[in-house]
């Protein structure tokens, strides 16, 4: 069995070292990425529309918060499905009355915190029809929501559930419009500098696959359908 | 201007009618010709399958022939690719003849790169009925970056109905000793490539190169594809002969 | 080493075979035209936004900072494992350091024993494949199935991937179907709709039940300790948060200083090998899940794999490791399109595969895949990293020449004849004894030109299927003196 000092050691002799290198060796990548992209807030919007569409996902513009619950709604009845739905337990969700207004339609709500009736968070998700989440920024070049497992930038911040983006059939995101960037540079430069939480994901459109003869499918392993709500 | 001419082994053995081609067509554009008796072959065979030694004394031997040359013409894409793309890399640690191989390779030219760059023609006045269409060698493609020279002068023959190649991407399946060492892969490329010059209802295939003609050529002469396989030197110089 | 299984028929077997299944060849050729057009359109597209200041830079800048990420990741290879490792290591991961094939397989079965796994779920690794895990899993009792879609299907086939990127590339609908049926218990439809279904519905099971997860790595931040995992299903997010025990099996050569420089290679790896601008889902993974998240794996282990890589560092092919996996060589190389993967036979098919296999596994296994090439450059001239494959395999073949490892018969056969033609004396010579030789196989053909249909030894090869030319009675040689002294006009 190799030991870390065996598997270094045989890296750096092929590197002309006699042993590892514990330094740092100053790396600056030579060419500085230029500035570039959209910055005005509608045409964010607009190009990150364009760009999930082409990818089978759908998107919506509401006004204000109050119009998001009824848009979940509308999105759950188009959808034919009932039963439960998860969401994020999460600030991005806070005001937006939304258990009260699916509970009305006939939807279990099963918010993702510690629970107490022996089912794991994650066959809740699994058995449910639909996940709600926020979004923590969202890639107008190429139509991606950036989802992390806990708030960006904020250390301890609690865990929002990876699977609530992930096991449902429909996945629903409420995004506002101010967190659209244009690039995914400009996400891995946030990333860079912050402590990264256990996952980031980047979710652009709904799961595919062409291995059966070339063919498209749509909704594969994860969701099927992408909703997302622009506030 | 005198020019040296490289007639490469393949025209040499098998289309020696090319190479008087080139002579003659150089000869009408006021170009001295000379034929160094002492070439051979470039050594890409060597080169390619591995025994460096002989592809670097080919390469020693080039420089020896040619010293004396002030342009080498050859009517190869594929030789002129070797010439210029791998000898510089063969003698690149070699302080005697490093620069002395850079300065030939730079001094090398493929025909038709030489007619229109060197000597800036374009229409050289001939004439062919024709519909043809033009296959590009690999190596005279992505090594020499030799793309549209050919063109260039197979656009301005009066009469040639010039129509795309294609997929001019795609290899034929020549690749010297592969093409006997692999001899399956080669012709399943061979079918391939010719399905797609034969697709344009082309009745000329048109090539600056003698390697691809003599595979494709070779194919479609036993499977009787009805394209006529021709070296863009003789169109041309048989052109210039139409009235 | 993981060099050939005993049981593979022989190369030229493999080609004939190969060559005579008309419906693997049309299957190559769709697909691999299809991510060619694919990859090309988004690097046009990419050239033009970044014309426009709307994308992160053309395909040309993009392709030289890659190399300089790669070159001085490589470079710097011992510095920046450690880093990577102490990261992982910081956010709660174990990480692990695999010199060989079978180091691989011991820490995962010394992990899947200790935690009691009887269920590995898998999403797609290369690397996992090139020591045959799977195998080693099965044979200690272990299940383990494959999440990707195309990977389930050649696992349930008993094969090896044919492509990189789509490892099913060469089976039908009617075949993918007959192999979901032998699951399901009954015959199953061929529709696309009900085949994904199925699929979806028997993994998505498996999922929920594994104790593990695998997964690769298609690159690893190292000044973060983050994996990043590219897929198009959302079986690499599956696999990777659903069980609780999640195994990295990671190449060391995935290493890249930071994110910026992640995204330039992240600007490059989807346009090359599908044409799309970003995987369906981009998966960063930095240490198992923080004590009180709702889900997500508890362990997290990363196995550095070095497996041959180090027979690269440091060497003449060392480029051949800023490989980022995208396929876009074998979707252009005119040889992988006649033959498929499975010709091939190693792990890694195409281009890339015949220069890396040998490599890392001894050049005597795998010595004939570098003969496989017309050396077009068409590789070289596709990849987002611009490794010169095309002249590593002519590097190769005078290695093996000079090892002996090739062919005894040609090589002797190449000595005498360039010999030979080195003498301007014999070069002549040559030709008249050609002639000669030639005339005595030739025919002459309606148009007046003589061909031979039918040559011995090594050029039988050539006239099974084509007409060889006979030498010209009067070479240029010959003719010079008829043009010497003829005026220029």
């Amino acid at each position: 069995m190799t030991t870390k000092q065996e598997f270094l050691a045989r890296v750096a002799d092929r590197l002309g070292r006699s042993r590892p290198a514990t330094e740092a060796p100053g790396w600056k990548p030579s060419t500085p990425l230029p500035t570039f992209g959209l910055t005005e807030v509608e045409a964010l919007v607009e190009r990150y529309r364009t760009e999930m569409d082409k990818l089978s996902g759908k998107t919506y513009r509401v006004s204000s918060l109050e119009e998001v619950a009824p848009k979940v709604l509308e999105i759950l009845a188009a959808s034919g499905l009932q039963g439960s739905v998860v969401r994020w337990e999460d600030p991005a969700l806070d005001g937006l009355d939304l258990d009260k207004q699916l509970e009305g339609a006939g939807y279990e709500v099963v918010p993702f915190k510690p629970c107490h009736n022996g089912r794991t968070l994650v066959e809740q998700a699994e058995a449910a029809v639909a996940g709600i989440t926020g979004v923590d920024a969202a890639i107008a070049e190429t139509g991606t929501l950036v989802m992390g497992s806990s708030r960006l930038g904020e250390a301890n911040a609690p865990g929002r559930g990876r699977t609530v983006s992930l096991l449902p059939p429909l996945h629903i995101a409420v995004l506002r419009k101010e967190h659209i960037v244009y690039s995914a540079l400009q996400i891995f430069q946030r990333l860079a500098g912050i402590s990264m939480p256990s996952q980031v994901v980047f979710a652009s459109g709904p799961s595919r696959s062409a291995d059966i003869e070339n063919d498209l499918s749509i909704g594969v392993h994860g969701p099927k359908q992408v909703h997302v709500i622009i506030v | 201007m005198r020019v040296s001419l490289f007639v490469t082994c393949l025209a040499d053995h098998f289309y020696p009618e090319v190479g008087e081609a080139v002579v003659h067509l150089l000869r009408r554009h006021g170009v001295s010709v000379d034929f160094p008796a002492g070439q051979t072959c470039c050594g890409q065979p060597a080169w390619n399958t591995g025994h460096q030694d002989e592809a670097k004394a080919f390469a020693l031997q080039y420089l020896k022939t040619f010293e004396n040359s002030e342009y080498i013409v050859m009517p190869s894409g594929s030789c002129a690719g070797h010439v210029r793309y791998f000898y510089p890399q063969m003698f690149k640690n070699d302080k005697e003849f490093f620069k002395p191989i850079c300065d030939i390779a730079d001094r090398t030219y493929e025909f038709s790169e030489f007619m229109v760059k060197v000597l800036g023609l374009k229409d050289i006045g001939a004439t062919y009925k024709a519909k043809a269409v033009y296959h590009n060698n690999c190596h005279m493609n992505r090594e020499l970056g030799v793309r549209d020279e050919p063109l260039e002068l197979l656009r301005h023959v009066r009469g040639l109905e010039l129509v795309d190649n294609p997929r001019p991407e795609l290899c034929c399946g020549f690749g010297g000793a592969f093409s006997v060492k692999m001899p399956e892969i080669s012709t399943a490329m061979a079918d391939e490539k010719i399905g797609t010059l034969a697709s344009t209802q082309a009745d000329l295939l048109i090539s600056a190169d003698g390697g691809c003609l003599m595979h494709m050529g070779g194919r479609m002469g036993r499977t009787g594809v009805q394209m006529r396989p021709i070296h863009l030197a003789q169109l041309l110089w048989e052109g210039v002969q139409k009235k | 080493m993981s060099g050939q299984p005993h049981s593979m028929p022989e190369f030229p077997e493999r080609i004939d075979k190969a060559l005579k299944d008309q419906q693997l060849r049309g299957a190559l050729r769709y697909t691999a035209d299809r991510l060619y057009n694919g990859r090309k359109n988004a690097m046009a597209d990419l050239n033009a936004q970044a014309a426009e200041d709307l994308s992160i830079g053309t395909l040309h800048d993009l392709k030289k900072r890659a190399r300089e990420i790669k070159e001085h990741s490589l470079k710097n290879l011992d510095f920046y494992l450690q880093q990577a490792a102490a990261n992982i290591e910081a956010a709660g991961g174990t990480v692990h350091w695999a010199a060989s094939a079978a180091d691989v397989i011991h820490i995962t079965q010394e992990i899947c024993h200790r935690s009691g796994a009887q269920r590995v779920i898998k999403a797609k690794s290369m690397a996992s494949e090139e020591v045959f895990l799977n195998h080693a899993l099965e044979g200690q009792g272990v299940e383990v199935v494959e999440s990707d879609l195309g990977e389930y299907i050649i696992q349930l086939a008993g094969e090896t991937p044919a492509h990189i990127v789509i490892p099913a590339i060469h089976k039908t609908r009617r075949q993918i179907a007959d192999l979901f049926g032998e699951v399901a218990g009954k015959e199953m439809p061929t529709d696309t709709p009900s085949l994904t279904a199925f699929a979806r519905e028997t993994l998505r099971k498996k999922f929920m039940a594994a104790d593990v997860g695998m997964s690769g790595s298609n690159f690893v931040v190292a000044n973060s300790g983050t994996l990043c995992i590219v897929t198009n299903e959302g079986n690499g997010r599956l696999s990777t948060s659903v069980p609780s025990v999640h195994i990295a099996v990671v190449g060391m050569e995935k290493l890249v200083p930071s994110m910026e420089d992640l995204s330039v290679l992240m600007a490059l790896l989807p346009r090359s090998a599908t044409g799309q601008k970003i995987s369906t889902y981009f998966n960063m993974i930095t240490g198992p899940r923080r004590p009180g998240e709702p889900d997500g794996p508890e362990e997290l282990h990363v196995i550095f794999m070095d497996n041959g890589r180090t027979n690269l560092l440091g060497s003449e092919y060392e480029e051949a490791l800023y490989c980022i996996r995208c396929g876009a060589c074998l979707n252009a190389c005119p040889v992988y399109r006649n033959i498929g993967g499975h010709a091939y036979g190693a792990i890694y098919p195409g281009p890339i595969g015949a220069v890396i296999s040998p490599l890392l596994n001894g050049l005597e296994s795998w010595n004939d895949l570098p003969q496989a090439s017309s050396l077009c450059g068409a590789c070289h001239e596709v990849c987002p990293v611009g490794i010169h494959l095309h002249d590593h395999l002519v590097s190769l073949r005078a290695k093996m020449a000079e090892q002996g490892k090739d062919s005894w018969g040609w090589r002797v056969a190449m000595r005498v004849w360039m010999g030979l033609w080195l003498k301007p004396w014999a070069y002549r010579l040559m030709s008249k004894v050609g002639y000669h030789g030639l005339k005595f196989f030739a025919k002459k053909q309606a148009d007046g030109r003589e061909i031979c249909t039918d040559l011995p030894g090594p050029f039988k090869g050539w006239t099974n299927t084509r007409n060889f030319p006979a030498v010209a009675r009067r070479t240029f040689h010959d003719r010079w003196a008829d043009l010497e002294g003829g005026e220029s006009k």
